[in-house]
């Protein structure tokens, strides 16, 4: 039998990074249980906090230090409680200063293992401080591959873009400049891509050329650190179907070297933003399976 | 780890802010108590929104808090028990689960900041909350910012923003009020709702709320338009209880009930208007 864990086993925090206040949570493994292992949660960005939909992620701090995990959950710099300013969510510059500072307090709280579990935002995050001491595993959902939206649209095909562009709420959106601007770039670089093709490269949208090279340089980095490593995405998000036709140029090549230290794994449905309980719960299925223990 | 408590100084206003639960094991709020900066004229209770709502306007509260406490007013906002990083089961949180949950941060105010509630805020849905809370903590003044005319058009609301989700995404069409019916919750943009809740606060009416007496009300309306028939029944049965009320409309139109897109467009104009009205005689 489990030990109900509340808000009783938690400590509220600030820790440094940055030059920011993040306000945290630690949550501490229920004693007899523990095991000297720490999980760090990251959230999306978009300037939520880190609650979550439905309380997803203080659920699963509680679940997983009444499983003898010790958690800590934060809120990232000008979000929620902490302190700072946040404009824009640069997905090739993840806040691993955060994540770090989490990581800090874990050990100090005698952690000498820790996983990073993130969705998203949170799973670049996770992946870019994986080589912090003490990091032994990280679990990543939804994991976008493009640091930017025009990358990853200028892999579809026209036909799709075009199918996407005549929604009425695609057209109502044209309206604005940037919308026109973005658009405009996508369009030179599917030139730039038929140029290549007619000239007798590849060009074709499954080349890796525009796959982050961040994302590329620090998945390799965890491999050849010992790190392990889940992928998950929902096979409805567009984020799967963008790594699964990446996944034949170089991130295939990694992740066939990596063997069994990388699992990837297709999960039913909409997995990315979390908006349904069924997506919710996944995750934390997922994880239960995967086997959050880093030993 | 009873007692723990987080603090930080804001940089740009200098207000510190203190974190801690409150309130017996296992059933705590979380609580925030932005310090007054100076000898405190009042205590201040923000009652949140609830579900994305909530999520909306967390950093306008935030900035709200310290704009308050430049002014004099230790503030304390806190997340209801069910819901953020406070104790108790979502499932479980009923209307008076709601107010009991203002009157035990009342507490916290009078506990920590060594001051009486004088003014509740209130947004959406917990603008009925605090009006409820208003009497038993004695305050005098309340705001309410955007708040549902009744329970039953709040849900409405939900029901349609969830339809039109499901029109505009393609999605499989969604029957939210039914699903509440038949199986005793439902899903709102990732939020349930469970019918809990639902029935205990459909039949409430914003004038009828109201339990303080002779209150001075601020009603922050972000929708620029003409007075209703039901806003004017509700603002004459104010007038007659003896209340006093002050209608400001700033236009900031929110999706609510959506999961915001982008950082919070509420902008710095509510937290100046509240607080400055705070600030009035």
């Amino acid at each position: 039998m489990t030990t109900a864990v509340t808000s009783d086993h938690e400590v509220p925090m600030f820790l440094r990074s940055a030059g920011n206040d993040i306000f945290a949570i630690h949550t501490r493994a229920v004693d007899d249980r523990r095991r000297g292992e720490g999980i760090v949660l990251l959230q999306g960005g978009n300037w939520v906090t880190s609650i979550g939909r439905n309380r997803m992620w203080v659920d699963m701090a509680r679940e997983l230090a009444a499983d003898g995990y010790d958690v800590i959950r934060f809120d990232y710099r000008g979000v929620g409680e902490s302190g700072g300013t946040t404009k824009l969510y640069r997905l090739d510059s993840p806040f691993v200063d955060d994540v770090a500072a989490a990581a800090g307090a874990l050990r100090a709280a005698g952690c000498e293992r820790l996983v990073l579990v993130g969705t998203c935002f949170g799973a670049r995050a996770a992946l870019a401080a994986a080589r912090i001491e003490g990091v032994a595993a990280v679990a990543l959902f939804s994991t976008p591959i493009f640091d930017r939206e025009m990358e990853r649209l200028a892999t579809r095909s026209v036909g799709t873009l075009a199918r996407r562009k005549l929604r009425i709420r695609s057209l109502r959106s044209l309206v604005d400049p940037k919308r026109w601007s973005l658009l405009t770039r996508i369009v030179k670089k599917k030139a730039r891509q038929a140029v290549r093709r007619v000239r007798g490269g590849s060009g074709a949208p499954t080349d890796d050329v525009d796959v982050s090279p961040q994302f590329l340089k620090q998945i390799q980095a965890a491999v050849d650190g010992g790190v392990r490593v889940l992928l998950a995405y929902g096979n409805a998000d567009e984020y799967w179907r963008d790594f699964v036709r990446t996944r034949e140029g170089r991130l295939g090549r990694i992740l066939d070297r990596a063997g069994p230290q990388v699992e990837v794994r297709e999960m039913p449905g909409f997995l990315h933003g979390l908006h349904t309980a069924a997506a919710q719960d996944a995750v934390l299925a997922e994880l239960a399976r995967w086997s959050v223990s880093a030993s | 780890m009873r007692g723990e408590l987080a603090a930080r100084v804001d940089e740009s206003s200098g207000v510190r802010d203190e974190v801690r639960f409150v309130g017996p094991p296992g059933d705590r709020l979380i609580t925030v108590l932005s310090r007054a900066l100076a000898t405190p004229v009042g205590g201040t209770l923000v009652c949140s929104p609830m579900g994305n709502d909530f999520v909306r306007v967390y950093r306008h509260e935030l900035r709200l808090g310290h704009a308050l406490a430049a002014r004099g007013w230790s503030t304390l906002r806190f997340h209801y028990r069910g819901t953020g990083n406070s104790d108790g089961v979502e499932a479980d949180v009923d209307y008076d689960s709601l107010v009991g949950d203002v009157l035990a941060a009342g507490g916290a105010v009078q506990e920590h900041a060594g001051v009486g509630v004088d003014l509740l805020v209130g947004t959406r849905l917990s603008g009925l909350v605090a009006a409820a809370a208003s009497g038993p903590l004695r305050a005098s003044r309340l705001v309410l910012v955007d708040p549902p005319l009744d329970g039953r058009s709040y849900f409405r609301e939900a029901w349609r923003a969830e339809k039109v989700q499901t029109i505009t995404t393609d999605a499989a069409s969604s029957d939210p009020a039914g699903e509440l019916r038949d199986a005793g919750q439902t899903m709102v943009f990732g939020i349930t709702v469970h019918r809990r809740l639902h029935d205990s606060v459909v039949h409430r009416r914003l004038e009828d709320e109201v339990t303080g007496e002779r209150l001075q009300i601020l009603w922050v309306q972000l929708v620029e338009h003409d007075t209703t028939k039901r806003e004017a029944e509700i603002l004459d049965a104010w007038a007659a209880a003896g209340h006093d009320v002050t209608v400001v409309r700033l236009p900031r139109p929110q999706a609510w009930w959506t999961p915001p897109e982008g950082r919070e467009s509420i902008g710095e104009a509510l937290s100046d208007t509240i607080a400055t009205w705070a600030a009035g005689p």
